[in-house]
């Protein structure tokens, strides 16, 4: 049976996600690979490229790699 | 590693826009994309922009305005994407149905992203993590050449979802493949994954 439209908090979804992970023996930060940004769109790497470059205006690095 | 400040504060500032345009009766925007990667893997990735699907684009950007969101006055900016100065993330309305309506509506995952454990009532709809796996895995076949960035993270969602419904993945797998691939590809992928 297929539990539908079940609402789940946050730290739920966190918690359970961190004990695949310890139960997967998954560690570090680099087992999921970031989108390579060779496909994104040109509407993508518009707005990727003006967050990027008002983050450098507020002397502040942005969230995401520079790939656009 | 878990979810990033900026990120927990972004999902709050959606799901209050969005929680208000359920009240006004309008259809509720869903959550795909690299954002929904990130969720679902507990901030294992950063994503820079929250892609949406949504019927009422104006409305939830109407909405999003009032919390701070804004539309640069800049040469090239398209009509699709808003973006949070100080947060510094953006967000785009990416289609107007869920995977061209192929997905069950039925599973869409309701996120509530309320701060306290007694609090609710800020709700995030997210795409059902199958529908996602099967996203990544067809931009993983589409790509020339072949994408491994996307069948890494086909992978690790599953890996790291409870309560997949393997019967509906198989079948989201196969659709959104063209019957290039289906559960069973999955599985060999997991074996070229492992860590």
């Amino acid at each position: 049976m297929v539990e539908v439209m079940r609402t789940l908090k946050l730290r739920e979804l966190e918690a359970a996600i961190e004990r695949r992970k310890a139960l997967l023996g998954l560690s570090g930060d680099d087992y999921v690979l970031p989108n390579s940004g060779e496909y994104r769109s040109p509407e993508k790497r518009e707005l990727l490229r003006a967050i990027a470059e008002e983050s450098a205006r507020q002397g502040k690095r942005p969230a995401f790699p520079g790939k656009y | 590693m878990g979810f990033r400040p900026e990120f927990v504060e972004a999902l709050t500032l959606l799901a209050t826009a969005i929680e208000q345009l359920a009240a006004d009766g309008h259809s509720p925007p869903v959550l795909v994309g690299g954002a929904a990667v990130e969720l679902y893997t507990g901030g294992q990735i950063t994503s820079g922009d929250f892609d949406f699907v949504s019927s009422r684009q104006p409305e939830f950007f109407a909405e999003l305005e009032k919390l701070g969101f804004e539309r640069p006055n800049r040469a090239g900016w398209l009509t699709r994407s808003l973006w949070h100065p100080r947060l510094r993330f953006g967000v785009q309305v990416v289609s107007g149905s869920l995977m061209d309506g192929n997905a069950d509506s039925e599973r869409i995952r309701l996120v509530d992203v309320s701060a306290g454990p007694e609090e609710h009532g800020l709700t995030l709809r997210v795409i059902p993590v199958e529908d996602l796996i099967a996203d990544r895995m067809a931009q993983a076949l589409a790509g020339k050449p072949f994408r491994s960035d996307m069948q890494n993270q086909a992978v690790r969602l599953y890996e790291l979802a409870e309560g997949i419904d393997s019967d509906y993945l198989d079948r989201r797998i196969r659709t959104e493949t063209g019957g290039e691939a289906s559960l069973e590809t999955l599985a060999e992928w997991l074996k070229s994954c492992a860590r």
